[in-house]
């Protein structure tokens, strides 16, 4: 009996002993809010629980095994801090919230980048494509966003009054040596490369990283898309092109093979045109995209394009006289991209080619551009702390261009060699900073350059904040200089940049302010009149004393689906003033691709029900200055304004098990007559408006996916 | 009286010593995941997710845990206001799942919770996701299929699938509801692996079936 009562004794000891401790406290927040479902225990046991609306916690623990006690909450930096059994209550901790993309001030002087994988961006690449006024066509997007200048009859990105010859455009940061199809006379060709080919795009109008070089005014950096999700097969057919693209998908490898052939002839015949064809452009295109994905995440792309194209027009002149202009083009570009992952450290490595050849028939004379680019890069970028790096890196090009008339010919050939090292570093969540330098070597020109970057920005709220760069740019002299003369300089420019943004859920503001100046541009000496022709033939003497500036403002609005549901417009507006004196300018004068003022405004409404994305884009830009030999004044006179409104229906449906798109879409809606400028005869008596090759265009087409 | 209070006190014993062989791990576990059905809001599943992620900071060597703190982070991302809430919540499920994603390669159940984050994901943002996400979902439902064709959820992720696809592109309730049906027929014969082991979405189902009717 007495045996029975000790062992009851024993139980019910063993059991208080048990059922020893209460923890209990509140869990905070830095401004000492309470924190809702923050997970409290002790490390390594099943002791724990939850706080409640007020902060509260309180549980039971069974033994001190453990003294540790834990405390996290999704957001929040987690805390752990040892115990003593004697004091198990009132604990109060304080949380602090995890640096996020929302949180931490990032360094956008300068960008517009759409992106699917980041969220602090103003856009997603979607956006781009669902752009009205784009014709499927990167470029034409990136019109309406601000900086960017309206230029109707030269492709390319005009950048806070800097030429298209200022603006680089790169793919995983290496240099595209032709991003357009071959420029024609008075003409804007699209650009080589279908919008679907990346996942992100960096557009910058200035102030950019010191990974950049040879551009003035603007970088564009495009990144290529990753591994295809799944094999498919997609057909895409409209009246001026049809293509076909096949992609597979193996575990861990992709290929994608894809042809298109391209013939305006129909609708030249069915729109009119402002212009007379000889022969409507054609042309064929094959590309291979292959993708491996190696232990560790690392990554090799390889992009493979090929195209042809052919056609010629008579392009506008006096009386009776006609130009007949004839091209047909070769062109291939080749790139490798490996991406490689330590622990602390990326590497990536670059190496491409590109081979470009026109020929040209003037009237009776033979022209023929020739010109191939091989380049390599190698970057390695080390996490130091928290979100802070360090990049270094290294480019080399190699490039010959040749340009023969007739029985003449230019030749030069250049190695360019270039270096650089930046850091990134984020002081607080609130302020950071980048400092870059970069060192250039070209061997044509015999020199070298030291550019230096900065970026700081600071956030000056929950949803805002300020941002400055500083920038010196350096870029050769323009090929059809170097041709004359390879004692030239490097061309110069240094950008200060202060910028503003606003970004709450939907909505987004931006105001930049900016001011470029140009030095040591290229100048035509001793001119006696001024020829507006850019296919003049140079033969003055040239050095560089040329110089300008680029001072304005810019504007972006973007309600995203937030005040009106399916609805997200943006507007954007920018000022610009700007002079130079370069070239053959013989006075300081605005260039002819600057207009003062742009504004685009772009709607997109997806309306569900019908599967229906509709497009709208509005764009104005003031009148640019031209050359009018009988004016006083030397570019003083401006063209009419340019409006424009473009329509665009996307209708989304399955078709014969596929998933397809119809489009439909119509530029220059109201049939406005474009002027771009006008072109003088030789005494200045007769002029020709510069016009684009049709008003009011149409275009529809269908794409359809099958998998 | 001595006998009832040595009664007593042996009964009280025994109950000392029942619980005490009962696996904690066990009882926290059906606790937890009876609860579930219950859970109505954000913060409901909050609480779930935190006595999960407690289990697995315990138990390492088990799956369980993770795959159901995954599914709690899962659902607050579906029931979250704004699209920023709800990419976090699908990015701290994804967290979890990560944990367990390399060792679980011959689980249907782990594939199919790749594929419902995957839809967190594509629902948070369907016009810019549907392709990437959308593939996802797709081939991870493949793969839990060739694991397992009797797993219900594959059909009653399909059917919710298709469900919030615009009819132009395929879906709809007419092209949805013969997957609720298949997914109504599996979950009459499934019998989940032991207790703690993943038999969600019959609830769902029941719902969704009606409004097929």
């Amino acid at each position: 009996m007495k045996n029975i009562y000790s062992l009851i004794l024993i139980c019910c000891l063993a059991h208080t002993g048990l059922a020893q401790s209460i923890i209990q406290g509140k869990v905070l927040d830095k401004k000492g809010n309470p924190l809702v479902g923050a997970n409290v225990f002790l490390k390594n046991t099943f002791w724990g629980t939850s706080t409640d609306t007020s902060g509260v916690f309180k549980f039971e623990i069974m033994d001190w095994a453990q003294d540790t006690l834990v405390v996290g909450l999704l957001g929040y930096e987690g805390i752990e801090q040892k115990i003593q059994s004697t004091e198990t209550s009132d604990f109060v901790f304080k949380l602090r919230e995890e640096a996020n993309e929302l949180n931490t001030v990032v360094i956008t002087a300068g960008t517009f980048e759409a992106s699917d994988e980041k969220k602090m961006v103003m856009l997603k690449p979607l956006d781009i494509v669902r752009t009205a006024s784009s014709n499927g066509d990167l470029f034409g997007a990136l019109q309406t966003l601000p900086g960017a200048q309206r230029v109707g009859e030269q492709e390319g990105l005009f950048v806070r009054g800097g030429s298209a010859n200022e603006s680089k455009t790169l793919i995983d940061g290496m240099m595209v040596q032709n991003p357009f199809f071959s420029s024609l006379p008075d003409i804007s060709t699209r650009s080589r490369f279908s919008p679907f080919l990346f996942k992100g795009t960096a557009f910058s109008t200035g102030g950019y990283s010191a990974q950049y070089g040879q551009a003035l005014s603007s970088v564009l950096n495009l990144q290529s898309q990753d591994l295809p999700d799944k094999s498919n097969l997609n057909l895409f057919l409209s009246p001026i092109t049809g293509g076909i693209t096949g992609t597979k998908r193996w575990e861990n490898t992709s290929l994608a093979l894809s042809g298109t052939y391209t013939n305006v002839a129909f609708t030249n015949w069915l729109i009119p045109q402002n212009i007379d064809w000889i022969r409507p452009f054609s042309g064929w295109g094959t590309s291979a995209i292959f993708r491996h994905k190696f232990k560790g995440n690392d990554l090799l792309k390889s992009f493979t394009n090929y195209g042809y194209s052919d056609g010629g027009f008579y392009f506008r002149d006096f009386g009776t006289n006609r130009n007949a202009f004839e091209l047909s083009n070769n062109n291939i570009f080749q790139q490798f991209h490996y991406e490689k992952f330590f622990e602390k450290w990326t590497l990536e490595a670059g190496l491409s080619y590109s081979y470009n050849v026109d020929l040209i028939g003037l009237n009776e004379d033979k022209v023929r551009r020739l010109d191939d680019r091989i380049q390599a890069r190698l970057v390695a970028k080390k996490d130091i702390f928290k979100n802070s790096s360090i990049l270094l890196g290294a480019e080399w090009h190699q490039y010959q261009f040749e340009n023969s008339f007739n029985a003449f010919s230019n030749q030069l050939s250049e190695t360019y060699t270039a270096f650089f090292a930046e850091t990134e570093i984020y002081l607080t969540r609130k302020i950071a900073g980048r400092v870059g330098a970069r060192a250039e070597h070209s061997a044509i020109l015999n020199r070298f350059n030291l550019a230096s970057r900065f970026s700081f920005a600071y956030k000056t709220g929950k949803h805002s904040q300020v941002s400055l760069a500083f920038g010196e740019f350096y870029q050769n002299p323009e090929t059809r200089y170097l041709y004359q003369n390879t004692q030239l300089k490097f061309e110069k420019s240094l950008h200060y940049i202060l910028n503003y943004q606003w970004m709450k859920e939907g909505y987004t503001f931006r105001i930049e302010a900016f001011s470029k100046d140009y030095q040591d541009l290229v100048r035509e000496l001793d001119n006696q009149t001024f020829n507006p022709d850019p296919n003049r033939r140079i033969s003055a003497n040239l050095d560089n004393s040329g110089s300008g500036f680029a001072r304005g403002i810019d504007l972006f609005w973007r309600d995203n689906n937030k005040c009106f549901k399916n609805i997200d417009y943006w507007i954007s507006y920018s000022f610009i003033d700007t002079e130079r004196l370069y070239q053959n300018f013989p006075r300081q004068a605005s260039p002819v691709f600057a207009s003062q003022h742009n504004l685009n405004v772009v709607y997109k409404h997806f309306i569900a029900k019908w599967s229906l994305d509709f497009n709208l884009t509005y764009s104005y830009a003031s009148g640019r200055p031209y050359y009018n030999p009988n004016a006083e004044v030397f570019m003083r006179d401006l063209t009419p304004d340019f409006h424009n409104v473009s329509l665009g229906f996307n209708y989304l449906t399955t078709f014969l098990k596929a998933q397809t798109i119809l489009i439909f879409s119509i530029n220059n809606v109201l049939n406005r007559e474009h002027v771009f400028g006008y072109r003088y005869s030789e005494d200045g008596g007769e002029r020709v408006a510069v016009n684009p090759t049709v008003f009011r265009s149409f275009f529809v087409g269908i794409s359809m996916t099958i998998e | 009286m001595k006998k009832s209070i040595i009664f007593i006190a042996l009964f009280y014993c025994s109950l000392v010593f029942a619980f005490a062989q009962e696996d904690p791990y066990l009882t926290m576990m059906q606790q937890s995941i009876a609860q579930l059905d219950k859970n109505a809001s954000v913060a409901d599943f909050q609480v779930s997710a935190n006595q999960f992620e407690r289990a697995a900071t315990v138990k390492t060597e088990e799956w369980l845990p993770n795959y159901w703190a995954a599914y709690c982070y899962a659902m607050m991302s579906y029931m979250a206001e704004n699209i920023d809430t709800k990419d976090q919540y699908a990015d701290q499920a994804e967290k979890f799942f990560k944990k367990i994603e390399a060792s679980q390669q011959e689980n249907d159940e782990v594939w199919v919770m790749k594929a419902y984050i995957a839809q967190a994901k594509l629902a948070a943002d369907p016009m810019s996701r549907w392709q990437s996400q959308g593939g996802i979902f797709q081939s991870a439902l493949e793969k839990a299929k060739k694991l397992n064709t009797q797993n219900p959820r594959i059909y009653l992720l399909r059917g919710q699938n298709l469900l919030n696809t615009p009819e132009s592109f395929g879906g709809g309730k007419a092209s949805a509801c013969p997957l609720f049906l298949q997914a109504d027929e599996k979950f009459s014969n499934f019998k989940p692996v032991s207790s703690i082991h993943p038999d969600w979405g019959r609830g769902y189902m029941e719902d969704i079936l009606k409004e097929c009717k």
